[in-house]
């Protein structure tokens, strides 16, 4: 799955540590994520979607569909 | 970054908590352990009641070392606990895996040597902390 999380992050000037204080999760959970080496769930998945004020497809984008 | 924090301090406050308190509770299973057995076989030697209430004591002792063991992995984000499950079911396997070829090889008296439970254990904690370097560094 692939995302753009590390774009939309850039775009608000905010680091991996204050993205996952506000996810809730670690900064190495947050890197994760970003390069693409673990899919977050659901929950988590909303949430960043929740904070972004994005939908989540906007934000995570399957490999399978595109 | 406004409106976005409020999770930071509970995440990071539940960790350092859940963290402490397994580590406190460790040291105290220890102790308890090296009193249950130095003290049964060097101080209370004669007193039967001593010795069961000294392994009671570690025993309950490690019911709270479980206890906090698993807060500590509930206190996680879902990617640290996918790290820990995956090291602990290395860890799981190699144990019981390695524990009855071990059996098997003293049962047999294939080996010049006894084999104690001590060896499994370490080999546990040695797997289980290889397993959550080996993890950490595959998501980083």
């Amino acid at each position: 799955m692939n995302n753009r999380l590390k774009v939309l992050r850039a775009e608000r000037d905010w680091t991996q540590a204050q993205l996952a204080d506000a996810l809730g999760v670690s900064r190495q959970t947050v890197n994760a994520i970003e390069k693409g080496k673990f899919d977050p769930s659901l929950p988590l998945a909303f949430k960043a979607a929740r904070l972004f004020r994005m939908p989540i497809e906007e934000i995570f984008i399957d490999e399978a569909a595109s | 970054m406004t409106g976005t924090s409020s999770e930071a301090p509970h995440f990071k406050k539940g960790v350092a908590q859940s963290t402490r308190q397994l580590a406190i509770w460790t040291v105290a299973w220890l102790v308890s352990l090296a009193i249950a057995t130095f003290g049964s076989t060097l101080v209370w030697d004669s007193s039967l009641t001593l010795k069961l209430s000294s392994i009671l004591i570690n025993f309950l002792i490690g019911i709270g070392t479980i206890k906090a063991n698993v807060r500590h992995i509930q206190s996680l984000d879902e990617m640290m606990q996918r790290v820990h499950l995956e090291a602990m079911g290395m860890a799981m396997g190699i144990a019981i895996v390695a524990g009855i070829s071990l059996s098997v090889l003293s049962t047999a008296e294939v080996l010049p040597f006894k084999v104690d439970i001590s060896v499994i254990v370490m080999l546990l904690g040695l797997v289980y902390g290889i397993g959550t370097v080996v993890g950490m560094r595959r998501y980083k």
